[in-house]
């Protein structure tokens, strides 16, 4: 079992995605000394914002940042919400960032239509979120194949899969490939994760914590607009 | 196919440590009057089927027995108590039963499905549900308690004031369900959002939102309170909860029990009030327990009842084992006697004697081999 050293020490995971930048940003412009993250392991930063809290913080891959807060092995996590309800973590997510909102879309290669991908006898989606993709899927009773791989554009475009399920972060880089948004399954957001037993013992820290996040959120960005195919 | 957890097999210290803390909450249920039941491992499916929800049978284990029938693996034990109660011609009220059994489901686990784990447990069927409700509570308290379990808390929250709430959103089951989700992550961006589309009322809206907030308590409590002063139900539920909330705080226990209404976690079949007790270092709630007026129903029989449970794997992670196993329970300094291959009628005599005296032996062959 992980030791607690101080009882007013938040520890921070923080994903090394697109957002990193704007996240560092944001706690700059909270008036928090960001360390220099690309050292591995834990990076103590001593009460950076004068409120009596200590903060460790750590970057990993975003797709685990989900676990290290759910096991409490960190108080405090930020992700985006496909990823939790891929792994299907239980845990509180009480804000949300202005920015890294993203449709998450069914696309496939520039041609391809929905009424063409329906009538396949097998539909093989490449998708680094299998788990989401069959449960929005299940419903709509396609005979379908999961393909699980973390660069679908790719997949699709070697013939590995007929169309690909994930973020629309930049619809030049999906039109520039080739590929057709078909349809928006849902929204992608930002959140603060907090680990549930962590927030019942560090009450105090973490609503200062939200407060700070709170005080500085930079507006938000226009909305993606979504490449949508024009003949389907 | 899913990954399960085989673990190794726990193997002294860490068996005693499992029975010191199955024999401490057992002791603890059995000084409050709640007599031990033991339920079977295998019951025909369509007898129990009506006691789980969907999800809970989905991870479920169902085996065809030589006849054909479909047997389910006890995937939990209250409502196998409720069916077990429902059979019986004239069981005198209150009926208060304990258990510590296996129980078999598909359990989201450190990094695989864990299968099998122990549940320790109490119910509470029939009289008084006030007295039953606060009774429940304090004997999780004092479990925990007495296990030495560090810092948890156990939060409370009520399944029959969120399910008012949630239906006079207009929501349809499906959108509720998104909406208790969202209520239990404390998501309130998302519950804003969800009902923002469904064009409910902003009184209904600003109630969801204090319901999912962080900052529970009697300011929770009040501030429902101030939106819907002449809700009968409303009202009813939160003076039931603020005198659960004072009651504890009266008896010790202010710091440790807390009303937190989002927290709204545990069994699908809670109709009242329910708690979860959660620890750091516990990957899931160490516990819940709560009220289950419809449960019994189900069996045919309607009585109301409570009840609560914890994970012996899960408490476990927040155990020490120094500071929990009695010296008593270490292993204790075991005399080896060998016995000879001719003749050892002796050295078996002595161990005998040693035995009589309480004192540990271990026999032990003169070959290398058998040592």
């Amino acid at each position: 079992m992980f030791q607690y050293t101080d009882a007013i020490t938040l520890r921070l995971a923080l994903p090394d995605c697109k957002e990193f930048d704007d996240i560092k940003t944001q706690l700059e412009q909270c008036g928090f000394p960001f360390p220099d993250l690309s050292q591995p392991g834990l990076h103590l930063v001593k009460d950076p914002i004068g409120l009596g809290i200590d903060f460790e913080i750590f970057k990993m891959d975003p797709s685990d940042v989900g676990v290290y807060v759910e096991h409490g092995i960190s108080h405090l996590g930020i992700s985006s919400t496909e990823l939790l309800q891929e792994t299907d973590a239980r845990l509180w997510r009480p804000f949300t960032f202005s920015y890294g909102s993203y449709p998450l879309v069914l696309a496939a290669p520039e041609g391809i239509n929905l009424d063409s991908l329906e009538l396949r006898p097998l539909i093989r989606i490449a998708t680094s979120l299998p788990k989401l993709t069959r449960e929005i899927f299940a419903p709509k009773g396609w005979n379908m194949e999961i393909v699980s791989v973390q660069d679908s554009t790719t997949a699709c475009l070697l013939g590995l899969a007929d169309a690909y399920v994930g973020r629309l972060t930049s619809p030049e880089s999906l039109i520039n490939d080739g590929f057709r948004v078909l349809e928006v399954l849902g929204h992608s957001r930002l959140k603060l994760v907090v680990n549930r037993a962590s927030y019942t013992m560090r009450r105090s820290a973490i609503d200062k914590f939200m407060q700070l996040l709170y005080d500085c959120l930079p507006p938000a960005p226009e909305p993606i607009d979504i490449p949508f195919d024009v003949n389907d | 196919m899913s990954e399960y957890l085989y673990s190794t097999p726990p193997i002294d210290r860490s068996v005693a440590l499992r029975r010191h803390v199955m024999g401490t909450s057992m002791h603890t249920f059995g000084a409050w009057g709640y007599r031990e039941i033991q339920v079977p491992l295998l019951h025909h499916f369509k007898a129990v089927s009506s006691g789980f929800s969907e999800a809970e049978i989905e991870r479920s284990f169902r085996v065809v027995d030589q006849d054909g029938n479909l047997m389910l693996l006890r995937p939990d034990i209250t409502p196998l108590v409720a069916q077990a109660f429902s059979k019986m011609r004239a069981p005198r009220l209150p009926f208060k039963v304990s258990y510590t059994h296996k129980i078999v489901r598909v359990e989201r686990s450190f990094n695989r499905d864990e299968l099998e784990s122990y549940q320790i447990g109490m119910e509470y069927i029939g009289g008084d549900p006030a007295l039953a409700d606060i009774e429940v509570i304090l004997v999780a308290l004092e479990v925990m308690n007495s296990l030495s379990v560090n810092d948890f808390r156990l939060s409370i929250a009520d399944h029959k004031l969120a399910q008012y709430l949630l239906k006079s959103c207009g929501a349809p089951l499906r959108i509720r369900q998104d909406l208790q989700r969202a209520l239990i992550a404390r998501d309130t961006d998302e519950l804003r959002s969800l009902l923002r589309k469904l064009g409910t009322r902003s009184k209904y809206v600003e109630a969801l939102l204090v319901m999912a907030s962080l900052r529970g308590g009697r300011r929770q409590l009040e501030q429902l309170l101030e939106l819907f002063p002449n809700d009968p139900v409303v009202t009813t539920r939160i003076n039931y909860l603020s005198k659960i909330r004072h009651a504890l705080e009266e008896l010790g226990y202010g710091e440790q029990a807390r009303i937190e209404l989002g927290e709204l976690t545990g069994a699908s079949y809670y109709t009242g009030i329910s708690f979860a007790i959660l620890a750091e270092g516990a990957m899931r709630e160490i516990g819940h327990g709560g009220r289950y007026d419809h449960l019994l129903e189900s069996f045919g029989r309607s009585v109301p009842a409570a009840g609560f449970s914890m994970s012996l794997e899960t408490i476990l992670q927040v155990l020490n084992i120094q500071d929990v196993l009695p010296s008593g329970l270490q292993e204790p300094q075991v005399e080896k006697l060998v016995v000879p291959d001719e003749d050892g009628l002796d050295v078996l005599k002595a161990a005998l004697e040693k035995r009589r005296m309480n004192q540990p032996v271990c026999l032990v062959s003169p070959h290398k081999k058998g040592r």
